[in-house]
């Protein structure tokens, strides 16, 4: 076993000799404290009520309706529908390729409660999902034309969400979860072809259809995933580390759940140190790409990539002073990959954070992009035309709610020059797909 | 009596079985918190504020077997919630005393829990949490990155930041000057 291992496996003994101590005193105080409270009824629980306005009829006295006058109007009504029709199907909205670039759309966030769209070109904000429910998490579908958020499920209490799809303009928002709320522990991802939202629960691998006509579909059960992707561009494979075997694993599986088998063997992987939950597809499907160690160095983490297949494996960055590399993202194109990247100071031996990272899959040449963030890094999204790095600082995910939107910086890939655009964000944003 | 009859019974208002479900966790609480916020009168208030909101919302709780997990949750961001109200007020931690001695299979620099609560010290908050929901309340990382709200990378890289740091004090000579973390928040 390496020191390092050691070190890890010991710790938690340590953490409890130095901080593990019998029942604290205040034992009787808090929990008197704590129960003087007044617990909240389980009726407040929204969704425990009953729409009485819509299960309560009345009888009502009407006049004599003019039938013959109604059936006429309905006649032309239908009439003029079958004409709108037809000039509205005739004039099909066109859709962004399924997979690689594609023109730069609205952006979508969570702010507070409610869920908006800012356009970064003219910086007008439009809050299109409004209400009294604490709606959060949006992300748009591949296609671009309509989006998820989770919302408090029925019981609104305790990291239990329903998931819902609406139109991208917000509207005819519909829960999709069934009877299986997800949890906030859960991961999720759009299908490429945005029929259906791939959700990874904590023993459970399900399917949920977007139009939420169709109950959920369990892939997978008895695994724990911690984390999945499917691949592009048809979904046919789900490719997912199990949490269930001792040693660090990637698998693949077919898109029903059948064929689940290891994609490399697991002596290309042993003796080193592998973060594979921050496995990603390439967006054409070609290649994969996850953070590795060397296994002469732990401490050291760099972004591997190889082929769909299992074959090629390689690290794709060499920067010798390099500490830790994460967060990586592809770009549009699947021929770069966008990083954080921290490296050591070798005065003070301290580790300091660099700008963002982009990597040529190709040269494996790696150039900065943006100013320095801050030290936990910048959260940042390409923009679907693959020319923009959209980023703002990591800490804004974990600031109290409330906390100040920011300007985001909008970094130009091709030079690295940035400018803060003209509109805020208050945390992760989504960028739509359009057709170009 | 299970936990989910304790749950249940605690839903409908049942003080005795609140305790029944709090009295095995509280220890660990406890510690979790003087761990993260190294005040001891700090980690009792973040305690109690976890107690009121557990007590407060039970009965929503939809899934009985999930109390435990709650309950950590819970107590991890009643303490990020004090820490950042403090944020500009420097907190010294108060080593309770144990009367066990540490445990005798731990050799070398592991021993010197000192040096640790050193390292852990020069950490911000939002590491320490980390530290204590992964180390020391035995959260899968999954969870932790969800209960602290950040991506699973950035809950990788803070937990590898603290083992290294906590790695490099406690194989080197005790720093008289502690250095900084870069661009950590101030407990």
């Amino acid at each position: 076993m390496t020191t390092e291992a050691r070190f890890e496996r010991q710790l938690p003994a340590v953490l409890e000799d130095l901080y593990l101590g019998p029942t604290p005193d205040y034992r009787d105080e808090v929990l008197a404290t704590a129960v003087r409270t007044r617990q909240r009824p389980a009726w407040t629980f929204p969704g425990r009520w009953l729409p009485m306005a819509d299960i309560v009829t009345r009888p009502t006295l009407v006049p004599r309706l003019p039938w013959r006058a109604i059936g006429v109007a309905l006649v032309v009504v239908a009439l003029l529908a079958v004409a709108a029709f037809a000039i509205v199907g005739s004039r099909q909205k066109r859709l962004p390729p399924q997979f690689g670039p594609a023109g730069n759309g609205l952006v979508l966030y969570s702010s507070g409660s409610d869920i908006f769209t800012v356009d970064p070109r003219t910086g007008v904000t439009s809050t299109i999902v409004a209400g009294p429910e604490v709606d959060s998490q949006p992300e748009y579908s591949p296609d671009g034309t309509k989006f998820s958020f989770v919302r408090p499920s029925a019981t609104n209490c305790c990291m239990s969400y329903d998931m819902v799809v609406a139109a991208a303009d917000g509207s005819g928002a519909r829960v999709i979860s069934g009877d299986h709320p997800v949890t906030d522990n859960d991961f999720s991802q759009w299908s490429p072809d945005s029929a259906s939202i791939l959700v990874g629960t904590h023993d459970s691998l399900l399917r949920l259809d977007a139009t939420g006509a169709a109950a959920p579909a369990i892939i997978a059960q008895g695994l724990r995933f911690v984390g999945g992707e499917a691949r592009p561009p048809d979904g046919a494979q789900i490719l997912y580390e199990p949490d269930s075997t001792p040693e660090i694993d990637l698998w693949i599986m077919n898109a029903d759940g059948s064929g689940a088998r290891p994609l490399i063997p697991a002596s290309a992987l042993a003796g080193s140190k592998h973060d594979l939950s921050a496995v990603h597809w390439s967006p054409d499907g070609t290649m994969v790409a996850f953070n590795c160690a060397a296994p002469t160095n732990v401490d050291v983490s760099h972004i591997c990539v190889m082929n769909a297949d299992g074959t090629g494996l390689r690290q794709l960055t060499d920067e010798s002073d390099a500490w830790f590399q994460s967060d990586l993202a592809w770009s549009p194109d699947s021929t770069r990959i966008a990083f954080n990247r921290w490296f050591t100071d070798p005065a003070t031996g301290t580790p300091m954070i660099r700008p963002i990272g982009v990597a040529s899959i190709t040269s494996s040449v790696v150039v900065d992009r943006g100013p320095t963030p801050g030290a936990d890094g910048a959260l940042f999204n390409w923009s679907p035309d693959g020319t923009i790095l959209l980023s703002l600082p990591a800490q804004l995910i974990h600031s109290p709610a409330g906390a100040a939107p920011v300007r985001p910086l909008a970094i130009e890939v091709a030079t690295g020059n940035s400018h803060e655009v003209d509109w805020t964000v208050p945390g992760e944003a989504s960028w739509q797909r359009v057709a170009k | 009596m299970d936990q989910r009859e304790l749950v249940e019974r605690a839903k409908r208002g049942d003080h005795d079985a609140f305790a029944g479900l709090v009295d095995p966790a509280l220890a660990r609480l406890d510690a979790a918190a003087r761990l993260i916020l190294r005040d001891p009168e700090l980690a009792r208030d973040a305690v109690q504020e976890a107690l009121i909101r557990a007590w407060r919302d039970l009965p929503g709780l939809r899934d009985p077997e999930r109390f435990e997990a709650w309950l950590h949750r819970l107590i991890v961001n009643a303490c990020l919630d004090i820490a950042r109200r403090r944020r500009r007020r420097p907190i010294e931690v108060e080593i309770t005393p144990l009367d066990s001695p540490a445990s005798p299979d731990l050799s070398g620099a592991l021993a010197d829990r000192e040096l640790i609560d050193g390292a852990l010290k020069r950490l911000d908050p939002g590491h320490r949490a980390v530290v204590a929901m992964h180390y020391l309340l035995g959260m899968p990382l999954p969870d932790v990155a969800a209960s602290l709200g950040i991506p699973i990378g950035t809950a990788k890289s803070r937990l590898h930041y603290a083992l290294a740091a906590m790695r490099a004090t406690a194989t080197a000579e005790p720093d008289p000057t502690p250095a900084p973390v870069h661009g950590g928040q101030v407990a």
